[in-house]
């Protein structure tokens, strides 16, 4: 197991801020002996240090040398983001000093801590459920301002509460099912099969608006992906490096000239906006470029939006280059360099197959820069959607898996109910769901589950 | 067998007591080659059902063939005197059906009296048994109501509803565990004065009528099943009794308002009575109160034997005053003009909260003492009977320093029972339901002997006759299975017609005869047209066929079991100091350190235990020995 070996009344230390040069760097001390083994470091903090106080003084190596000016902060057992005994010093943000305040505090008896172990503690101190855990980590690792703003809801309980909403609406159905096994020889009817089917649909409705939240929310944790696809040459470079505003991509005349591929950044509305130039999708039989046209196939169906970029050189299979679209997926036709009075004669036939395939077209030119800010209002409209809907959003893929669990057993429940099965079946389909959503929730106890969650925490978190 | 008055002589094994638990504890200790000696203040009354005339129900049948393939009696005790039996749920899957029998209430005694006495180990004694003889934390024996002592190495207690009983007719009470039997006083408080919690819980009874005082015409008769399935596989496969059959009739709104007027008459209702009544067995002024949207309750009219006058009133408990019992029962239709031989009254009694006891039955305080029945908590004849066949095997496993019998979660209803018994105590009195196993769909009734009989076989409680018979119906059973999967069918004119015959759909590719037997229209009888001998013996070709239509489920629960049997195979030391270990709050180390749980899976199921203690415990326990092995350098800022 992860954590087997750290002793649980261990008081650990780590690095809280991010390594290297900065202006001050916290180093945090979690345990029941946090104040002792701060103090032998910080030896101008009282024996009995008060709560949610600071400190400042010098804090000084074995031999009593000084190793910088800190300020400590102080927080009781029970008080703190742990819950035990914690204090936080902040020295000058220079790795060195860091290193020697640790490595001293490591004499005085704290040992290092690992990966997620003050998250951990505070879930296993019962100051965090499994939900609200894993939201700590979006809450570090969020790139926008909405991400931030979600995964902080999400560590104050709003998404577990729609959760343990959902785990009672599945034990209402249980319990009701099972006590109608219970007393199947007494004339009394507990549930009927049309409430059941009823509940057990309205359960299913709610959870596929989670899901569907989970498409929002994945774009504001992780960001919107573009990716720009077409033939050759068609000026997808171009485009992209307009849009970044930064020259990200080698243009030339020449066909095939990007073979991997290419990634621009900006931020739009406090999201962070990808913007994917795929290699130009064509048959070859250079090697390289066969690889790259791989990659982008791949790029392309993860992307959320795609952008089908045309020019003069427009046929009947341009806008064919993408097979597969998948449900969530946004497609559209961008007609680059307008600014050439040889496509004016083409716009027509390429706005009509557009339309066909039931994507919108937008007139651009990289060159001139017309229509970039039209391409930019659009995803900026389709970002604000997806903040909008973010009531209490689904961002962790294994929140995701464990809803779509969820929800199959719902179905195959409702199948059975309305097929007439015998009720021990109907049960076990809710029982496998309410142990998915117990699984969701940290309710049962599975160690590789926990261990999963906090592995992927940085040190010092 | 002998009969003595006075017993000086030195017991393994005594059990206070001659119920149902009492007799199964008694019989398996006695089997396993303990001397022992059963107690009880009324020889007459060895086996009497005290309240409903019938054996088994849905889960509760279950627990009687897990006994019975053990090498316990309950099961063929019920066989031999079955006056109508019902397999309930029958159109339902078959991990919900449970059988039930009507039996004889005298002859069910006699045939237990008649067992006991043929037991070459056991002998009988009519007593009063005032306390219990303890050497510090070790029971050593009896105090006789004579004052004279009885030593033994094991005791167990099974005293049903009789510690400190109190009946109540209306407001009226009386001391007293059952009409015409005094309560036992003494132990109770001894096992108090020894640090155990003891709590009140209550039960009730239907009143008895006279079957001539009856207008059977007003009711509807209810005949039982054409097909006998026994409780045992070592019963023989025929009925042995003439069959009875019991009547339907139903309360009415005149019937309600009756008993509405007179709540206050109710001991329940107007607060006397302190113990908790069961919830799921509930009085009729429960149920009026609770369903009070419900103009009519069922209750069936049944014969509590063959021959006698005496009819028992299933689903009218009640503890109103006898006259206003009279009163309202004449409002049911057929008993306008009824006689009531023995008003319905309730019951309250001591129990101990059986946190306090182990898997194995045998108290945590004291060594050697063992309880079983309702005197932990529990509800009903099979529960009890579960409960004394275990107690009683655990009581010799431990004289015999053998390694004692703790069933599991998914090995038996009965295992279930006791570790929820163990490790979540009751506050009410704890029925059997199938809802409370977990894994239910491998827990039939149909596959009992493939779960159980090898433990019969381990303690000698079996006859090797039965033991056979056991091994024999498993290999069968086996062997049918392997033949149909073995015999494919080919898609050829002949196959096609004779599938076309049985009503069922063609084959597009070669097929098993095991697959296709999963189609639900199909049963193993109709596949012998296809060339293979299909068993005649239920007790072969019914788990079979369970075993193949159910396959995709079976292998589901399964997956499941295997998943939680790796909290159960990480064992908890019992002296495991939780007050040390970090992360667990005051009300999870209180109740680790009351329940003490043999392993990580017993001690999840320990309601307000988190998954969180769970894993603090287990970092402890991995902990204690690695906990030095940190190596300072492993930081890399």
């Amino acid at each position: 197991m992860f954590f087997e070996r750290a002793g649980d009344d261990d008081t650990i230390c780590a690095l809280s801020t991010p390594p290297g040069h900065g202006g001050i760097a916290v180093i945090r001390v979690s345990g029941s002996n946090a104040f002792k083994v701060a103090r032998a470091v910080c030896p101008f903090l009282p024996e009995k240090p008060d709560s949610h106080r600071v400190y400042f003084g010098l804090a000084k190596d074995r031999s009593a040398q000084e190793i910088d000016e800190v300020v400590v902060t102080c927080f009781a057992d029970g008080r703190s983001f742990t819950g035990e005994e914690t204090a936080e010093v902040s020295c000058h943000g220079s790795p060195i000093l860091a290193l020697t305040i640790i490595n001293e505090l490591i004499h005085s008896g704290a040992r290092t801590a690992r990966n997620g172990e003050f998250t951990y503690r505070a879930f296993m101190n019962g100051r965090l459920d499994l939900v609200q855990a894993e939201s700590v980590l979006s809450l570090i690792e969020s790139q926008s301002k909405p991400a931030a703003k979600v995964a902080l809801r999400q560590l104050q309980g709003d998404l577990s509460k729609d959760f343990l909403e959902l785990e009672d609406g599945l034990v209402w159905m249980l319990a009701h099912l099972e006590a109608s096994i219970d007393f199947s020889t007494e004339d009394i009817e507990v549930v009927s099969a049309d409430d059941l089917v009823n509940r057990g649909e309205n359960l299913q409705q709610r959870i596929e608006k989670m899901l569907e939240s989970y498409r929002h929310g994945r774009i504001i944790r992780s960001g919107l992906q573009v990716a720009l696809v077409g033939k050759p040459n068609v000026g997808k470079s171009s485009l992209l490096n307009a849009l970044v505003g930064e020259d990200r991509a080698i243009v030339t005349a020449e066909a095939g000239t990007t073979r991997d591929l290419v990634e621009g950044r900006i931020s739009i509305a406090g999201v962070p906006v990808s913007f994917i130039d795929t290699a130009g999708l064509r048959e070859t039989e250079n090697e390289i470029e066969k690889i790259g046209i791989a990659r982008s196939r791949r790029a392309v169906g993860e992307a959320d939006v795609v952008f089908h970029v045309v020019d003069e050189t427009f046929d009947s299979e341009s806008l064919n280059l993408v097979s597969k679209k998948t449900p969530d997926q946004t497609h559209y036709v961008l007609i680059n360099k307008v600014d050439l009075p040889e496509l004016s004669h083409k716009v027509g036939e390429i706005e009509s197959a557009a339309s066909s395939a039931g994507a919108k077209t937008i007139s651009v030119s990289a060159k001139t820069g017309q229509g970039l800010d039209q391409v930019r209002a659009l995803l900026q409209t389709r970002i604000q959607s997806d903040v909008l809907a973010s009531g209490h959003l689904v961002t962790q893929a294994r929140h995701a898996e464990l809803l779509k669990k969820i929800h199959g057993s719902l179905l195959k429940g409702n199948s059975l109910i309305k097929a007439d099965s015998s009720p021990e079946f109907i049960a076990f389909e809710l029982q496998e769901a309410i142990h998915s959503i117990h699984e969701l929730l940290g309710k049962e106890f599975n160690e590789q589950i926990i261990d999963r969650i906090f592995k992927e925490f940085c040190l010092g978190k | 067998m002998k009969l003595s008055s006075h017993a000086s002589e030195k017991f393994d094994v005594i059990v206070v007591g001659a119920g149902h638990a009492g007799i199964e504890a008694c019989l398996a200790a006695s089997r396993m080659g303990m001397k022992t000696l059963m107690v009880t203040t009324n020889m007459s009354r060895i086996g009497y059902m005290s309240c409903n005339p019938s054996i088994g129900g849905l889960a509760k049948g279950h627990m009687v063939r897990e006994i019975d393939v053990m090498g316990g009696e309950m099961g063929r005790a019920a066989d031999a005197t079955c006056i109508q039996f019902k397999r309930l749920n029958s159109k339902k899957g078959p991990a919900v059906r449970g059988s039930r029998s009507q039996n004889d209430k005298d002859l069910y005694s006699d045939y237990m009296t008649a067992a006991l006495k043929a037991e070459a180990n056991l002998t009988l004694l009519e007593s009063e048994v005032k306390t219990v003889i303890l050497n510090k934390d070790l029971c050593e024996g009896i105090v006789l109501g004579d004052g004279s002592e009885v030593h033994s190495r094991a005791v167990i207690i099974t005293t049903g509803t009789f510690m400190k009983a109190v009946m109540h007719i209306g407001l009226h009470q009386e001391s007293g565990g059952r009409v015409g039997d005094k309560a036992t006083v003494g132990i109770s408080d001894q096992l108090a004065s020894l640090g155990l919690k003891v709590h009140r819980l209550k039960t009730g009874t239907p009143p008895r009528l006279q079957k001539d005082s009856i207008d059977w015409s007003k009711t509807v008769p209810q005949f039982g099943d054409e097909v006998f399935f026994p409780f045992s596989y070592r019963s023989p496969r025929k009925l042995q009794l003439p069959q009875i059959e019991c009547y339907l009739s139903h309360t009415n709104e005149r019937t309600h308002e009756i008993i509405r007027a007179n709540l206050d008459k109710s001991p329940m209702f107007c607060g006397i009575i302190e113990g908790t009544g069961p919830r799921y067995c509930p009085s009729i002024e429960d149920k009026i109160t609770r369903f009070a949207e419900k103009i009519s309750h069922q209750t069936f009219l049944e014969p509590e034997t063959l021959s006698g006058e005496s009819i028992y009133l299933q689903g009218i408990s009640t503890s109103l005053p006898a006259d206003v019992q009279e009163q309202f029962l004449k409002t049911i239709p057929g008993l306008e003009h009824v006689k009531i031989l023995k008003p319905g009254y309730a019951v309250e009694y001591d129990f101990i909260e059986p946190t306090q006891i182990q898997h194995t039955l045998e108290t945590r305080a004291v060594a050697g003492l063992y309880l079983a029945g309702q005197i932990n908590g529990t509800s009903g004849y099979e529960e009890a009977a579960a409960q004394g066949f275990i107690a009683g095997v655990n009581a010799a496993l431990k004289i015999k320093n053998e390694e004692p019998l703790i069933l599991n979660r998914d090995q038996a209803y009965i295992g279930v029972m006791i570790d929820d018994l163990v490790t979540k105590g009751t506050r009410e009195p704890y029925r059997m339901f199938t809802s409370r196993a977990e894994f239910r769909l491998v827990l039939r009734e149909d596959n009992t002997i493939d779960r159980l009989s090898k433990i019969g076989k381990r303690l000698g409680t079996l006859s090797k006759n039965d033991v056979e018979t056991a091994e024999d119906l498993v290999n069968k059973k086996a062997d049918f299975i392997k033949t149909l999967r073995e015999k494919v069918l080919v898609p050829n004119a002949a196959t096609q017609d004779l599938l076309t015959k049985l009503d069922t759909a063609v084959l597009l590719k070669p097929t098993t005869l095991e697959e296709l037997l999963r189609r639900p229209e199909l049963e193993s009888s109709q596949l012998s047209c296809f060339g293979i001998n299909v068993p005649i013996d239920p007790w072969v070709v019914e788990p079979a066929e369970i075993e193949v239509k159910y396959a995709g489920y079976i292998t589901r629960q399964n997956e499941i079991v295997d998943q939680a049997k790796k909290l159960e195979r990480l064992k908890l030391p019992t002296d495991l100091k939780y007050d040390e270990i970090k992360g667990l709050s005051r009300e999870e180390v209180e109740k680790l350190t009351k329940v003490r749980p043999i392993t990580l899976g017993q001690a999840q199921r320990i309601s307000g235990v988190n998954p969180s203690a769970i894993q603090a415990v287990l970092v402890y326990i991995k902990g204690r020995k690695k906990i030095r092995d940190l190596q300072v350098g492993e930081f890399g800022v």
